[in-house]
């Protein structure tokens, strides 16, 4: 049966292709909106919202005057340096700095917190890097226009999108369809006969039963990140990207409208410099909102699972339809915006 | 704990609801201009962009690099600009005597660049020539809000070969009611032209022009 799981995670991508696509295109031709560009001003927390959206304008005026008057202030780059990292914890909650990915990537992996922090802040130094990197490049390497650095980033961001939904299917893929024991130490001799649970040391939540889902050991993102090798130095693995790599690059390499605005502001002041300070410490807001988020996340299912210990197996299946929820949430997400994106292109 | 762990999810996923922000701060000066026969005949718009976004626009458009934008380097974006707002409608709604007054494309349109400051200058021509009646409304607005208007304080308006006795004031934005909102939200992100009754809804976001003629 291993056989069909290709196709089969395929037709479940197609059937979840939605009708309805987002175009991000742009008023001027120049600067594309991040995300849908949708304005969420209803429900239960549209107060919360319109005051987000207040504060992010509010800094984001801010910090582009200090910019204009750093030459002359002594003051204005601490201002603009807490100016940026506010706009970026702010601006954070808004689309596009991926929260829904990083978060739902989380809850179905179970990679442990410690992991899941270092993701958000490497998804978001990235993003920053790519910003930096096309603005540098565009500006002061080629001298481009801005309609060209629109389209570079316009086709960065159907990458992303394309990876997003790449991340989707194979965390749908495993989550739906992965079964049994694929351990990467299957080869390694264990003295002791089949698997003792109550001596490992699993990161973070207890196991009931032996209804937990182990994906292939392929090497690709979606690890589920369990130790069971009773080998203490694999408890102790130091934290690489290795398996994240996708999920932050998908999220990473689609820069930021603001932060491409402000590089090219700053370096038309010729204050190089404060632009990339500005990025960077937009970047870290950015993080510590998305990483907060992301904690909260991972949390809630600790807990969840903690307090199932011991209790039906029905509710564990209950937790496993969810993460498929959200493996099939982030495939929809990313067809729909990589649809969307190529339509506006 | 069940309870928690949706009411996580609908956070979560509440969390992705667009608060967007704008990217692009326009100081704007709208004209209306009449025809002998007191009919409105064309809007003009000028719109001139904020520090940060004229920077990023002008980029790479000093093709012969003498320190100057000439209006032969600027008009390639001047055509990308307008070409791109048709998808918006201009952000333009103009009504007479609640009615919506269709536009054509726009006849004439260029960019200035003096002082650090990029201006979008362009004319939009009335389909058909219509009276203003007792009031018209003039509202130019971004409802997804990557765009700010903002108008100048005592130029906001200029009527342009009316018919005496024509006065127009600019009022500036209120709060919109929840109703509304809810409306607003349902709208698909690629919906850029409203139907025109949320269109209508909308302005109470926006500053609004007022033209009253006798």
């Amino acid at each position: 049966m291993k056989i069909l799981r290709a196709p089969a995670a395929l037709a479940v991508a197609a059937l979840c292709w939605p009708a309805a696509a987002f175009a991000a295109s742009s008023p001027f031709g120049i600067a594309t909106p991040d995300g849908s560009g949708s304005v969420g001003w209803a429900g239960p927390f549209k107060g919360f919202f319109l005051w987000v959206a207040a504060q992010q304008t509010v800094f984001y005026r801010d910090l582009t005057g200090a910019l204009g008057q750093i030459t002359e202030s002594s003051h204005a780059a601490v201002f603009l340096i807490a100016l940026s990292f506010a706009y970026g914890v702010f601006h954070a909650v808004g689309p596009g700095h991926g929260k829904a990915v990083i978060t739902s990537y989380l809850l179905v992996s179970g990679e442990k917190l410690k992991r899941g922090v270092a993701i958000s802040f490497a998804a978001a130094f990235v993003q920053a890097l790519t910003a930096i990197v096309v603005v540098s490049v565009g500006t002061l390497v080629l001298n481009v226009t801005a309609l060209t650095m629109t389209r570079a980033t316009d086709a960065l961001e159907i990458a992303s999108y394309a990876m997003i939904a790449l991340c989707g299917i194979w965390l749908l893929w495993t989550k739906a369809f992965g079964g049994g024991h694929n351990h990467a130490h299957a080869a390694i001799v264990d003295p002791r006969a089949g698997h003792d649970h109550a001596s490992h040391s699993h990161l973070g939540h207890d196991h009931a039963d032996h209804q937990h889902v182990h994906s292939a050991a392929n090497g690709f993102v979606c690890d589920c990140g369990h130790s069971h090798a009773p080998d203490p130095a694999a408890l102790d693995r130091p934290l690489t990207f290795g398996r994240a790599w996708a999920a932050i690059l998908a999220v990473g390499i689609r820069p930021c409208a603001g932060a491409v605005i402000v590089l090219v502001f700053a370096i038309s002041q010729k204050l190089y410099w404060a632009g990339l300070l500005s990025v960077l410490f937009m970047a870290l807001g950015t993080a510590i909102t998305v990483s907060t988020l992301a904690t909260l996340a991972v949390k809630a299912k600790d807990i969840a699972l903690r307090l199932s210990k011991g209790e039906s197996s029905g509710q564990l299946r209950a937790i496993r339809g969810l993460e498929i929820v959200a493996a099939c949430g982030i495939l929809v997400f990313g067809l729909v915006m990589l649809g969307g994106a190529i339509a506006a292109a | 704990m069940f309870r928690f762990l949706i009411a996580l999810f609908l956070v979560v996923g509440g969390a992705t609801m667009a608060s967007a922000h704008p990217h692009v701060f326009v100081s704007a000066k709208e004209e209306i201009v009449f025809d002998s026969e007191g009919r409105m005949t064309a809007v003009r718009h000028i719109w001139q962009f904020d520090e940060a976004f004229t920077a990023f626009a002008v980029q790479g458009l000093d093709a012969n690099n003498d320190g100057k934008l000439s209006d032969e380097e600027l008009q390639p974006l001047a055509k990308v600009n307008v070409d791109s707002l048709k998808d918006y409608n201009y952000f333009t709604n103009l009504k007479a005597d609640g009615k919506h007054v269709p536009m054509s494309l726009p006849s004439e349109y260029w960019l200035d660049f003096h002082s650090g400051r990029l201006t979008l200058f362009y004319t939009l021509p009335i389909r058909t020539p219509v009276l203003p009646g007792k009031q018209t409304t003039l509202e130019v607005f971004d409802p997804e809000y990557f765009v700010a208007f903002d108008f100048i304080k005592d130029a906001a308006i200029t009527l342009t070969g009316a018919p005496a006795g024509c006065k127009a004031e600019y009022r500036p934005p209120h709060e919109l009611d929840d109703k509304t909102m809810s409306m607003l939200a349902a709208i698909p992100a690629d919906q850029h032209d409203l139907p025109q009754d949320l269109a209508d809804a909308a302005s109470s976001l926006a500053s609004l022009i007022v033209v009253s003629c006798p």
